[in-house]
């Protein structure tokens, strides 16, 4: 499927921002699932400097400088990217998940090394013994990962309820394991704190949904907006990605943007601004099937 | 060569101003409590409110303006800006961030002097005390500017200090003229009369120019000639022509000696100004109306310190 | 042979069975101390408490204090000094010389290794989980180069003195060591207060530290400019250790910047002058990574420069400490670093580690549990001092409890034996006494690395106590290098 997708993000300032820098991660990566074509950025004001590279998880990132002085300030990223459904792998027939680790640890090959570093703890994703038990309770010894991994991500979907104002971008994981609330972002960070626990490699990974579901679909939650999964190691189907907000595996109406230990790594637009008083951000997100095969019409 | 940080510029550049701005309020409350101790003098600590513009803040502590209550307001306390305690915490919290640049004993003095204003408490601040604590206060500030003149290295630090301290200086003289020129625009029966010459001896004494004055006038004493030696006369260094002409040496110096800062920023206001104090007389001034002219110095010197905050201070 | 003391300051004085640095192992006084001894014996207590006194008030005079700050004040404490040095001898310099020089060289491997090929990694020389798990980790420091692999460019490596005389590590300190300010300024005490006890003994200076690590910091940017600009980048006036900020940048001649004085264009770094934006080249930045930048970072940090990483990966800014080094000093990784020494060097460490046993590994888990009364087991997470167990002070049920945590989570925890600090004879209240003592030499790495002689002999003024920190109690004393 082809998608066509426009993310714009203003932030309106109570006082005049004097200068300000800013990361983004707007622009999809490359993936198996996924090809990127055409993805553009605009920013007003223009940025005095900018730079485009990759971050040291391969994320495309863009950094900019404004030096003008302004009061509003607005991100525009336009992409288009084909995706497609990564085949399925029977969950039964995934391994067990306790050899995980020690199969990586004792392969200790560059590929290896690089998927283990996903299986500790980063800054959003620290919990404690309570979050564990709840992981423990999906992942008996001897479960294939899979079956294990769908288990949890079912439960949590189950358990707990999706409420945009019971928490904020620094609610710790185990307030929100408390109030079993929160939003997609906090659904990720308890997922990947669960399966940290039991030392398996995970990743939050960022991206989009489907604005529109297809005729006789249901809408999924977190659409309209940037939205967060994660995306967990199985040795013989690679990185599987399962979205706990809605309890699906990541077919073809999820678009991936970037991936990383956590939230903290990847979020979309972050920034350091001097001035500014007290600000506003507004974010819109569509994400539709490009109009014709070719480049679709924003 | 390492240039001057901005940031050590603006702070030395205040942290001479907030100890001639303590040493100044020591010296006007000093002199009126003398003043005050005669018959016409009942309302006269509020002139010292108005002189820095602070019956408002006054009025926020709901107290009335007696002599314990100013006094308080002016030494001791922590929520106005214009005390002696605020004045000084903030010197020394400049001078902690200039220690790189400071000695030492700049650094002990300025953290001595601090630590004794702050263990006041108010029966220290009795009137009948007023004296023996100002003259602390007075001689601290000096001891400040002593040890700096001593020790201090003469770089580009330097001269901001002196720039600021001549700032300060020139401002505070503007505000002491203008107040009390106010409250003492005499009745046509009191000129002449002891009542008016001990209120001129007053004015004179708190800018510490009594008896450099009494040596170049000793004559007469008239509003005109007071107003002309505290704001024209060059030769007195607490005047206001003198501060100016001070201030815009320092200014040079930085653009001489370092190449900083332009001809036309900063540089200019003052050049300006001093012109026009040395053109202006008494006379003329006090004809075209005292206080409007005295603010008008004012305010130039404000826009001084706020061309040197675009100049050299504030980089975006 | 015991040797006869005259009779004096130090007659009466016992070591209490504690190798002495002034007096050797008991029975057999160190001869490289007979000077300075006699010397000390000539003068009276009440003398001694003068010059105590008098090198107090210099202290305070020369503003040598860090600052405790509490909700309503400020409070400049001095760290009290001891005016009985501690002295080593030239041949023990040089032992302790080379070891410090092996251990940062191969930290410095180690590091390099770890943000690049992760070679010790993938030959299951240390744990991944050690590694790639550590807080300290930065992944942004991955494929980074640089200048000459020196990654620590100021170490601060902490040793004691056992009881049988020789130098252990119980710590290496590759972030932001502090601590060398007072080992210059307690020279200067000594030689102002008690110029009499120095006076012909040859002892290796230790006031040109200033220029030798401004001379290294300037090694290190020798690629982007022949004349770099170097400067000291401090949190400011809030922190505790500010003195030593002032102190260094006064030393080294260099600008004592904070955060808002730095900016970020064209990822170059440039500091804000009354002359207008200064290129800057070398940071020596006292400012842990987590503040550095609010943009790579905790982007809440008001102390840090946005965009710092950019310039830094640029190669257009030189950092010291580089990013990341805090990867090669945690309590975990330094229980490998004889292996690490081996690993990269093809040596034995010079410097042993107090002997660990690492409970990861089953031989040592088992002697851990078959020996837990007698051995220091501490944790190597992030859990800062607590759950350290102190068996020979531990109580039947804390042990037994402490056995399951083990068999919990063994891989959380390495042991020590209790190690017998050496002592030094130092004034107390009731007189001569001997108190504990570490030593915390200073290498400074450009190109090649340079240790400071001597170092930072911090000692423990309660009596019995082994801990040496200024907020605990400790005070520190002059350390002498003989020549």
């Amino acid at each position: 499927m082809r998608y066509d997708i426009r993310h714009c993000t203003t932030y309106r300032y109570s006082q005049p921002v004097s200068i300000s820098h800013h990361v983004l991660h707007l622009v999809p990566r490359q993936c198996p699932r996924q090809v990127g074509h055409d993805s553009t950025i605009s920013v007003s004001p223009a940025p005095a400097v900018r730079s485009d590279g990759r971050d040291y998880f391969g994320n495309p990132v863009t950094y900019l400088t404004i030096q003008e002085q302004h009061e509003e300030f607005v991100i525009e990223a336009c992409s288009t990217v084909d995706v497609t459904t990564p085949p399925d792998w029977p969950p039964a027939q995934s391994a067990p998940w306790d050899e995980i680790y020690s199969r990586l640890e004792r392969d200790a090959s560059p590929a290896s090394l690089d998927t283990l570093q996903f299986a500790f703890d980063s800054p959003y994703t620290r919990a404690g013994a309570g979050v564990a038990a709840y992981a423990r309770e999906s992942f008996r010894p001897g479960r294939p990962l899979l079956e294990a991994a769908f288990d949890l991500t079912r439960r949590i979907h189950g358990e707990f309820r999706y409420d945009s104002s019971a928490t904020s971008v620094s609610t710790p994981v185990d307030e929100v394991f408390r109030l079993r609330r929160g939003v997609c972002q906090d659904f990720a960070h308890l997922q990947l704190a669960c399966l940290r626990s039991l030392a398996l490699p995970a990743r939050y990974v960022s991206g989009y949904l489907l604005t529109r579901p297809p005729p006789g679909r249901e809408k999924l939650v977190g659409s309209d907006a940037s939205h967060a999964w994660i995306s967990v190691w199985c040795p013989e189907a690679g990185w599987v990605d399962l979205d706990p907000t809605n309890n699906t595996v990541v077919r073809d109406e999820h678009i991936t943007l970037a991936w990383g230990r956590d939230y903290g790594d990847i979020s979309p637009v972050n920034g350091v601004i001097f001035g500014g008083g007290q600000h506003t951000v507004d974010v819109a997100v569509d994400v539709n099937p490009a109009a014709t095969e070719g480049r679709g019409t924003a | 060569m390492n240039n001057l940080l901005s940031r050590h510029a603006e702070s030395i550049f205040w942290l001479a101003r907030q100890v001639e701005r303590a040493n100044s309020t020591a010296r006007i409350l000093d002199v009126n409590e003398s003043f005050s101790r005669s018959p016409r003098g009942e309302h006269d600590w509020q002139s010292v409110l108005r002189l820095y513009a602070d019956e408002e803040s006054f009025r926020a502590t709901g107290r009335e303006p007696s002599a314990d209550a100013v006094i308080h307001f002016y030494i001791l306390d922590g929520d106005n800006p214009n005390s002696v305690l605020s004045n000084i915490r903030m010197a020394r919290e400049n001078a902690r961030a200039l220690r790189p640049l400071i000695s030492t004993e700049m650094w002990v003095q300025l953290n001595g002097f601090h630590k004794w204003i702050s263990r006041l408490r108010r029966p220290d601040l009795r009137v009948e005390n007023l004296n023996r604590l100002c003259s602390h206060i007075k001689e601290s500030c000096q001891t400040h500017s002593g040890i700096t003149a001593e020790t201090l290295y003469r770089d580009e630090s330097w001269y901001f200090h002196q720039l600021g301290r001549a700032i300060e200086r020139a401002d505070q003289t503007t505000r002491l003229v203008d107040v009390k020129y106010q409250v003492l625009l005499p009745e046509p029966s009191d000129v002449g009369s002891p009542i008016d010459e001990a209120q001129w001896n007053t004015v004179l004494r708190s800018a510490a120019g009594f008896h450099a004055f009494r040596r170049v006038n000793p004559n007469s004493m008239s509003p005109s000639s007071v107003v002309n030696f505290l704001v024209f006369d060059p030769r007195f260094p607490r005047s206001v022509a003198a501060s100016v002409l001070t201030a815009n040496e320092h200014l040079n110096g930085i653009r001489i000696k370092y190449g900083h800062g332009s001809k036309h920023g900063a540089s200019r206001l003052l050049r300006e100004l001093a012109a026009e104090l040395a053109e202006d007389t008494a006379a003329d001034l006090i004809a075209r109306g005292l206080h409007e002219g005295l603010d008008s110095i004012q305010a130039q010197l404000a826009g001084v310190t706020s061309a040197l905050g675009t100049e050299f201070f504030l980089l975006a | 042979m015991t040797e006869r003391r005259p009779a004096g300051l130090l007659q009466g004085y016992d070591p209490g069975g504690f190798y002495c640095e002034m007096f050797g192992a008991s029975g057999h006084p160190a001869a490289h101390t007979r000077v300075v001894r006699d010397r000390l014996d000539g003068f009276s207590l009440a003398e001694l408490r003068r010059r105590a006194q008098a090198a107090e008030r210099e202290l305070f005079n020369l503003g040598v204090t860090f600052t405790v700050y509490t909700s309503r004040e400020q409070i400049d404490r001095i760290l009290p000094f001891d005016v009985i040095p501690r002295v080593l001898s030239a041949a023990e310099w040089e032992v302790i010389e080379r070891g410090v020089v092996q251990r940062v060289t191969a930290l410095n491997r180690f590091i390099e290794d770890i943000y690049h090929e992760q070679k010790i990694l993938r030959d299951g020389v240390v744990p991944a989980e050690l590694v790639l798990g550590n807080p300290n980790y930065r992944p942004q420091m991955r494929g980074l180069k640089v200048p000459f692999g020196s990654y620590v460019n100021i170490c601060g490596v902490d040793l004691v003195r056992g009881g049988d005389g020789r130098f252990y590590v119980l710590e290496d300190n590759a972030r932001t060591p502090s601590g060398v300010s007072y080992v210059v300024e307690n020279r200067h005490l000594t030689q102002r207060s008690f110029p009499d006890l120095m006076r012909d003994i040859g002892v290796r200076s230790v006031s040109n530290y200033g220029q030798r690590l401004i001379g290294k910091l300037a090694e290190l940017a020798a690629g982007i400019d022949a004349d770099p600009s170097v400067v000291l980048l401090s949190p400011g006036v809030y922190n505790s250790a500010y003195f030593e900020h002032v102190f260094l940048a006064r030393e080294m001649g260099v600008p004592l910047v904070e955060g808002r004085d730095l900016v970020v264009r064209d990822d170059r770094v440039f500091m804000k002058t009354t002359g207008g934006l200064q290129r800057v080249n070398v940071i020596y930045r006292r400012i842990d990574d987590d503040f550095l930048d609010p943009e790579a970072f905790n982007p809440e940090s008001m102390l840090g420069v946005p965009g710092l990483m950019r310039a830094y990966r640029a190669g257009n800014v030189v950092l010291a400490n580089a990013v990341g080094t805090g990867v090669a000093d945690d309590k975990a990784v330094y229980a490998y670093v004889p292996r690490i020494v081996r690993y990269y060097l093809d040596e034995e460490a010079i410097l042993p580690n107090v002997e660990t046993h690492i409970c990861r590994e089953s031989e040592g888990l088992e002697f851990t549990l078959a020996n837990l009364e007698e051995l220091v087991v501490k944790p190597v997470g992030a859990s800062g001092g607590y759950g350290i167990l102190i068996g020979p002070h531990a109580s039947r049920k804390a042990l037994a409890e402490f056995r399951r945590k083990l068999r919990a989570d063994p891989g959380n925890y390495i042991s020590q034996p209790v190690v017998q600090l050496s002592v030094c004879p130092t004034m107390t209240r009731s007189g001569i006494a001997p108190r504990h003592v570490d030593l915390r030499p200073f290498a400074v790495t450009g190109r090649s690395t340079w240790v400071l002689p001597g170092g930072l002999t911090r000692v423990a003024l309660r009596k019995g106590s082994l801990i040496v920190n200024s907020s605990q109690g400790g005070g520190s004393k002059d350390t002498w290098v003989l020549e």
